[in-house]
């Protein structure tokens, strides 16, 4: 590696110096979640599952404790996969532009109108965003919804929506799993082992099982790390 | 309006009315150099002596994975039109969504005028157009199908990706192009008086090749029949597939 840069000229040099011995993949690469989310609706609630490893390029943990499901609101939670800077601007902003409309409207924000301001968003730079995400959440309105906003900023409301780059290994659990009119309990089984299997197939996605459960009167969450991590065979 | 301290990143002023800056699309701000990243397939229409029949599979694709397999991509905009897109679905939504609040402004005004489908057609392909020379498309070719009262006919248009809109009796999106339109342009050329069943016949047929030859499609359609009076979206249809060949029953001893 180079110890003077005289000109940016010198500067694109090093780097390329560094692509060459794979460094520049590891140093110079966005910080990003390799992730799994999952969101699940059932009667009465809704329950948001996620990974908690951030990766930067394909090799470095950046972090193993990460909080990928954020909260929106009491009862409106978001969970975030693509690139972690994008994520978190974004939510900042959602956060913020939600608020104002409980504060101007006087009531709580119902779940719909997060998910269609967090597309706007998504939609209106969708050049300079990589960021996906999954809403969950319960209002008195419509009781409990879940929208995904795929990269692109497209939502649609859904009763079961995965996200990350570890949704693509378990989608199959999911179709064959998923059931309409499982029980809270069911749910949150259903999304332990979801996150547990994605996790296990992708090395983007590690580190401990984080769960939101939300209903009408409070939002719970909580960890699932170590041995309480649902196990499957792991030849 | 609400002015309050926004991060670096907003570009253009925002409000929560629909009259808002950021909803016209001359002024939209966003660059489209990413490309299309939740597709839709194709779309299929054919006109018929009273009407026109336009169908549209109910998958979105997110690259190769069939990601959200029950959503709709035939949108009716008000009695005389509706339109479907094959590509992006984000940009066509938001076509849709600036659609839909003209004909609320419409309904508000309440003087029996809205736009009919050749209104819609020459305001998407100008929009088109428009997009593609700035450099930041929007990724559709839209069918626009619809009932013209002022000439008491049925109106079929297409638009495509860079702004090209035309009128023709038999129109298609996507790969439909290559593999629906050779096959509806013949049953048109063969009776253009067809009556609804046969169009709808038609279409369905067409769907069903579709589904065996695009990778990117599903069995499970959505059908838009228009006639003079009204707009009706057949939903959840699933097409039935032969697979006889795969059995070996065509194959002779």
């Amino acid at each position: 590696m180079p110890t003077e840069f005289t000109s940016l000229d010198d500067l694109s040099i090093g780097l390329n110096e560094l692509s060459e011995s794979g460094e520049k993949d590891l140093f110079y690469s966005p910080v990003s979640d390799g992730t799994t989310i999952i969101a699940v609706q059932y009667d009465q609630g809704v329950i948001l599952g996620a990974d908690s490893q951030t990766s930067r390029g394909r090799q470095l943990v950046s972090t193993k404790t990460r909080f990928k499901l954020a909260r929106l609101h009491e009862r409106i939670f978001c969970g975030t996969s693509g690139r972690c800077a994008d994520s978190k601007a974004v939510l900042e902003v959602i956060k913020n532009r939600l608020h104002l409309k409980g504060i101007i409207e006087d009531s709580a924000p119902r779940v719909r109108v997060a998910a269609h301001i967090a597309s706007k968003l998504c939609y209106e730079h969708r050049n300079n965003l990589e960021t996906s995400l999954i809403i969950g959440g319960w209002d008195p309105v419509e009781g409990p919804q879940v929208y995904a906003i795929p990269i692109g900023g497209m939502m649609t409301q859904l009763p079961v929506a995965a996200g990350g780059s570890g949704s693509t290994y378990i989608y199959g659990y999911i179709d064959s799993m998923y059931k309409p009119g499982m029980s809270r309990e069911e749910c949150i089984r259903f999304v332990s082992n979801c996150v547990s299997l994605a996790m296990s197939r992708d090395s983007g996605s590690g580190g401990v099982i984080r769960l939101v459960a939300i209903d009408k009167d409070e939002a719970n969450r909580m960890v699932l790390a170590g041995d309480e991590i649902p196990k499957f065979y792991q030849g | 309006m609400y002015k309050h301290d926004m991060p670096a990143m907003d570009i253009a002023p925002r409000s929560y009315n629909s009259n808002s800056y950021t909803m016209n699309p001359v002024f939209a701000t966003n660059k489209h150099s990413t490309g299309p990243i939740t597709t839709g397939g194709s779309v299929v229409a054919i006109r018929y002596e009273d009407g026109v029949v336009l169908g549209a599979d109910k998958l979105i694709s997110y690259g190769h994975l069939r990601r959200f397999r029950d959503q709709t991509r035939i949108f009716k905009i008000n009695e005389t039109t509706v339109l479907a897109a094959n590509g992006e679905q984000a940009d066509l939504r938001y076509l849709v969504d600036l659609l839909n609040a003209e004909q609320k402004q419409a309904e508000l005004r309440g003087d029996g005028f809205e736009k009919g489908p050749r209104a819609i057609h020459s305001w998407l392909g100008r929009v088109l157009y428009h997009r593609r020379t700035k450099g930041e498309p929007l990724f559709n070719d839209i069918v626009v199908a619809g009932w013209d009262r002022k000439e008491s006919r049925p109106y079929l248009g297409h638009v495509s990706m860079l702004g090209v809109a035309y009128e023709a009796p038999v129109v298609c999106s996507g790969i439909a192009t290559y593999i629906g339109l050779p096959y509806l342009r013949e049953a048109y050329q063969v009776m253009p008086t067809m009556n609804r069943d046969q169009a709808v016949d038609s279409i369905k047929n067409c769907l069903t090749q579709l589904c065996m030859r695009e990778c990117r499609s599903s069995n499970l359609v959505q059908l838009a029949v228009v006639n003079n009076k009204t707009v009706d979206i057949k939903d959840n249809i699933v097409l039935e597939l032969n697979w006889d060949l795969a059995k070996n029953k065509l194959i002779k001893n």
